[in-house]
């Protein structure tokens, strides 16, 4: 391959010339490195340049979707207080930026269909007894103003603004039809709700484009749907939406008002849990999640214990100002007597944030529903780690394995009771595993002294030492680490890791991949950041300041 | 003629079929469609495809006596092919077809020819064994396979569950004396033919009746049930408004949903077509068929059996069913046709049949009116099926395929032109129907039905004997006298060596 440098952006001859060097195990160049439209290539990422109009907004393109299988448990909690049901459809293949309220996961066929139909049945039977709580009309004057009252509360809400006369008329022609079957006035309503939690309204985020195909600024019920749906994964409480209507949210102060609020509310914990959990992309621990024979420990309280104290984590950091580097660093965690005793630290009564021995513990990436869910369910995964913080923490991705990965490694002449490291060196010997693995394994391997359940160990059990010190090949550094504190600690400096999160919180809140439109967006998340000398929260707050919230373009 | 048969209407809702085909002694494939979680797969919506024979006995009934070259014919509406007349009887013994004229072809060139094989110098039985088998007998009163819509029915159901076909008597006349021929099972065995009593063969079919409870009270999930269709047709009109207000791309998902819900209404009615119902007990007259010995309710009672048959395609109890007119063995004097006074005396059809090789005889003018009954009934069917939509949401008549003919070409015995008269199924038509199509060449009753396997799309060429005529050691002098085509100018056309399939042809 003959390629000029000269006619090449630095960024792009360095990925070029990594692809030669690593036998082509990057995906490609991730945009984040170095910072949004950084092209110095120094690696700083620092110095933004982006070219903004001060006068023109820069608007993102945004695509309808269904609401997630998540998000839709949230509504129908926040409408009904009742369980969404498990038939709601959930998401399908494999999402570009890992986040599952991207559209593209969202799609629905013949049986997704069935299963919105079957979900909405299972909310409609649930309602009935709920009905005289929700609804005291029913109980003393059920009659058609009544079910208005109730479309203009619940229908209202569902639908995020108030139905059309179109929509009111479909439904209350079912309410109708089923009360002239002699149904009860509950019964009647809940067919009627079966309907309203079927139409597109309630199951579609959509935003009408400008006629002129211009950008234009977002309604005020547009946004206080982005807003609940970023913060809340659910829908807009009364004072939002009542907000929305008056006409008091068009404004980008008032929008930020909303959104401190909104961050203060509990049900915020349920966006900060699902952003992280999807970055790090970890499911909740289960106690199938493991061999029960090697980890029998894991009962349903303990895996309880575990997924609560992460969401109790990552929230308490957001919310008390800590930075990105806090987190990644800062020996902490949040127990209670379950996991004091897993960590083997002295008990609580209650949930406690605690200090770790700092030797041995090093912020978010060693809580135990990290380190156990990039995990198998019988041994530990340098591979899985090692993937977080490559591609997921630092923004480089790497190409998907082969087919015969798995094929190819159970060839491999393997020694007695071999070691990650053991293991890692030998898949490194193969000619077509070792370009990618010289980049995957050693930040995984740096983790080694967690087992597949997160507990700390000083060695193997075979009584074979952990060897946590590597070098991490990135793209435009090298990190040499004596093991996973010194690790962390070096990435967090990174200026790679901060605007890396930027732009995953972007994609977080976007539902998809940026583009070079969303230059300006994303610049603004890492200057609130740089500013704020990496705190979440700024990160988070910053999102809805942007014009890519703001504002959406046409067609 | 344009007066009507009696509609038997009446319909029960779909809740009430459902509940009494429960107790259906068939297997209906349909019930586990019923279960909440039926929707599966993704594609269009397809229909099966579906088959019906029609058969009167004594082929073209009148004429077959040669006048030069021509074949007088009081059937065939020409002697070359073209459209059928666009007013005006099609043809004096298809005159009462003329509400289903654009819906029909009429087809010249179709002979039994397997008969020939047989050796047997009776009349009607070799015709009866051969004309839809295709195949030689396995003795002189055993058929040597099943007839066609048997073996079409084993290609076309959904499971072995599924009845092959049905055979529904058409004419109503003492049941004592019904046989099934020339329908046959499999192997040969006798056809399952359901009661000539309408009502009995509802049962027979459908099952038992619900008994007469007042309906249980509806539960929550009843309602939602029985109401997903209704909620799904809004919703749906919902997604499709909706789409017209984003953009592009969010267009194209809102209307990909929608098209999505409605794929799902139609296969929230499983197998069943919309129209699908239990033919109304209620409404069906209870005749007594031994009181009826010539034929004088045919015309009354034939519609519920009618009714019946379709239904039983609409409801897949089955994909072929045969409608059987059953008046050989001189049954029925057509009185419906001459106001209850038919000059045809009692056990005297088949004699005036033979009287009727001149089409200009009295007995032929007199078997050409009473015919019309037939017509008559042949054309409620078609019109029937017509009516009913189908799970496509067409007609059932774009679905099935009605192939009517008979055992034999002329009422003098011959086996040559078989009449035949195609409807239904208008995609696999070459051209719009309405028209009369004298095949180029001859071909032979294992032509036909490859033809219709290929149509509804079983494509089957091994339907029939394979071989000559010759093949089962039958000598020329044996060929039936009745077998020269084209009666006294003598061409040599079945002969020993005549294959006894001659390829495909179009239509």
């Amino acid at each position: 391959m003959i390629v000029s440098n000269l006619e090449l952006p630095r960024r792009v001859s360095l990925w070029l010339a990594s692809l030669v060097v690593c036998g082509g195990c990057y995906l490609g160049l991730d945009p984040s490195a170095g910072g949004p439209g950084d092209g110095d290539g120094d690696g700083d990422g620092g110095s933004v340049v982006v070219s903004c109009d001060p006068d023109a907004p820069d608007a993102g393109f945004r695509e309808g979707r269904r609401m997630s299988r998540e998000e839709y448990v949230y509504v129908i909690a926040d409408l009904f207080d009742l369980a969404g049901s498990k038939q709601y459809p959930g998401g399908f293949g494999k999402s570009a930026t890992g986040y599952s309220t991207e559209a593209a996961v969202n799609v629905v066929g013949e049986v997704g269909v069935e299963d919105l139909m079957l979900a909405a049945e299972d909310v409609a039977e649930a309602l009935v007894p709920k009905l005289p709580e929700l609804l005291p009309c029913s109980t003393t004057a059920a009659d058609i103003a009544c079910v208005d009252e109730y479309l203009q509360t619940f229908g209202r809400r569902g639908f995020r603004r108030t139905l059309t006369a179109g929509e009111r008329d479909l439904l209350v022609a079912t309410y109708q039809a089923e009360r002239e079957d002699e149904a009860t006035f509950a019964e009647a309503v809940a067919v009627m709700t079966a309907q309203l939690l079927q139409m597109p309204a309630f199951v579609y985020i959509m935003e009408a484009p400008a006629d002129d195909g211009e950008a234009r600024q977002l309604s005020g019920l547009e946004l206080a749907s982005r807003l609940s749906f970023y913060l809340w994964n659910s829908i807009p409480d009364e004072a939002l939406l009542a907000r929305a209507e008056s006409g008091d949210l068009k404004n980008a102060e008032a929008v930020y008002e909303e959104t401190e609020r909104m961050f203060d509310d509990p049900k915020a914990r349920r966006g900060f849990s699902r952003f992280f959990r999807e970055w790090i992309q970890v499911n909740e621990i289960q106690v199938s999640s493991k061999e029960p024979t090697l980890f029998p420990y894991l009962d349903q309280t303990l895996a309880d214990s575990i997924n609560d104290s992460f969401e109790r984590y990552v929230t308490g950091a957001v919310r008390s100002g800590a930075s990105l580097s806090d987190l990644l660093t800062e020996p902490t965690t949040v127990v209670n007597a379950d996991l004091a005793e897993f960590y083997g630290v002295a008990t609580v009564d209650d949930w406690t944030s605690i200090d770790l021995p700092a030797d041995r513990y090093v912020g978010l990436i060693t809580h135990p529903a990290v380190m156990a869910g990039l995990a198998h369910a019988t041994e530990t995964s340098y591979v899985l780690r090692g993937r977080f913080i490559r591609h997921r923490l630092l923004c480089e991705p790497p190409l998907p394995p082969p087919g015969n990965a798995m094929t190819a490694f159970n060839d491999l002449d393997k020694p007695e009771d071999p070691t990650a490291r053991e293991l890692s060196l030998l898949v490194r010997e193969r000619g077509d595993c070792v370009a990618c693995h010289v980049l995957l394994d050693p930040a995984g391997l740096a983790l080694e002294h967690f087992d597949a359940m997160g507990q700390y160990r000083d060695a193997y059990a075979t009584g074979k030492p952990i060897d946590t010190s590597d070098l991490l090949t990135l793209e435009e550094e090298e990190i040499e680490f004596s093991g996973p504190i010194d690790l962390m600690e070096k990435i967090a400096a990174l200026p790679q890791t901060q605007s890396c999160f930027a732009r995953q919180v972007f994609r977080y809140e976007a539902a998809r991949m940026e583009t070079e439109d969303d230059d300006c967006a994303i610049a603004q998340l890492s200057e609130a950041l740089e500013e704020s000398e990496g705190r979440l929260d700024e990160a988070f707050l910053a999102v809805t300041r942007t014009d890519a919230f703001m504002f959406r373009r046409g067609n | 003629m344009t007066r009507r048969v009696q509609n038997p209407g009446g319909r029960l809702d779909r809740r009430h079929f459902l509940l009494g085909a429960g107790g259906a002694a068939l297997a209906l494939p349909m019930l586990r469609e019923f279960a909440p979680k039926t929707a599966r797969g993704g594609g269009e919506v397809t229909a099966p495809k579906r088959i019906v024979i029609v058969h009167h006995f004594h082929g073209r009934m009148t004429g077959g006596s040669p006048a030069g070259n021509v074949v007088t014919d009081n059937w065939s509406p020409s002697q070359s092919t073209g459209p059928l007349p666009a007013t005006g009887d099609i043809s004096p013994l298809l005159a009462s077809l003329g509400s289903v004229r654009d819906r029909i072809v009429t087809l010249d060139g179709i002979d039994d020819l397997v008969r020939h094989m047989t050796g047997d110098a009776d009349g009607h039985r070799p015709a009866n064994l051969t004309a839809l088998t295709c195949v030689p007998p396995s003795s002189q009163y055993t058929a040597g396979g099943p007839s066609f819509d048997y073996a079409a029915g084993v290609l076309l159901r959904a499971s072995e569950s599924q009845r092959a076909s049905i055979v529904f008597p058409a004419s109503a006349s003492d049941p004592s004396r019904y046989t099934t021929y020339p329908f046959y099972g499999t192997n040969g065995t006798p056809a399952y033919a359901v009661s000539p009593s309408p009502l009995e063969a509802l049962v027979e079919v459908f099952g038992p009746p619900m008994p007469a409870e007042p309906p249980p009270t509806k539960t929550l999930r009843d309602r939602l049930v029985g109401r997903r269709k209704s909620i799904l047709d809004g919703v749906a009109t919902e997604y499709t408004a909706l789409s017209k207000s984003v953009s592009p791309a969010d267009r194209l998902q809102l209307e990909r949903h929608a098209d999505y819900i409605r794929m799902l209404e139609t296969h929230l009615g499983g197998t069943l077509a919309a129209d699908c119902m239990r033919p109304s007990e209620a409404s069906m007259p209870g005749y007594n068929l031994a009181d009826n010995p010539n034929g004088a309710l045919d015309a009354q009672i034939t519609p519920w059996q009618i009714e019946n048959l379709v239904m039983s395609l609409a409801c897949d109890v089955t994909r072929v069913a045969a409608l059987h007119f059953f008046q050989t063995d001189n049954h029925s004097t057509f009185p419906s046709a001459f106001d209850g006074n038919s000059p045809i005396a009692p056990e005297q059809l088949h004699t005036m049949i033979h009287e009727s090789a001149n089409p200009d005889s009295s007995s032929a003018q007199i078997i050409r009116q009473g015919f019309g009954e037939i017509g008559m009934l042949y054309t409620r069917l078609i019109e029937r099926l017509a009516e009913v939509i189908d799970l496509d949401g067409n007609p059932l008549l774009d679905n099935t395929l009605v192939i009517w003919l008979s055992e034999l070409g002329y009422g003098g015995h011959q086996n040559f032109n078989i009449p035949v008269v195609l409807a239904g199924l208008p995609a696999a038509f070459s051209e719009a129907q309405g028209r009369h199509v004298v095949l180029p060449q001859r071909h032979s009753m294992g032509d036909l039905f490859t033809k219709a396997l290929d149509m509804v799309g079983v494509p089957n060429t091994t339907f029939g004997f394979q071989g000559r005529i010759g093949d089962t050691g039958v000598s020329q002098g044996d060929l039936a006298a009745w077998a020269g085509f084209g009666g006294s100018t003598g061409e040599a056309y079945v002969t020993l060596d005549r294959s006894l399939h001659n390829g495909p042809f179009e239509i």
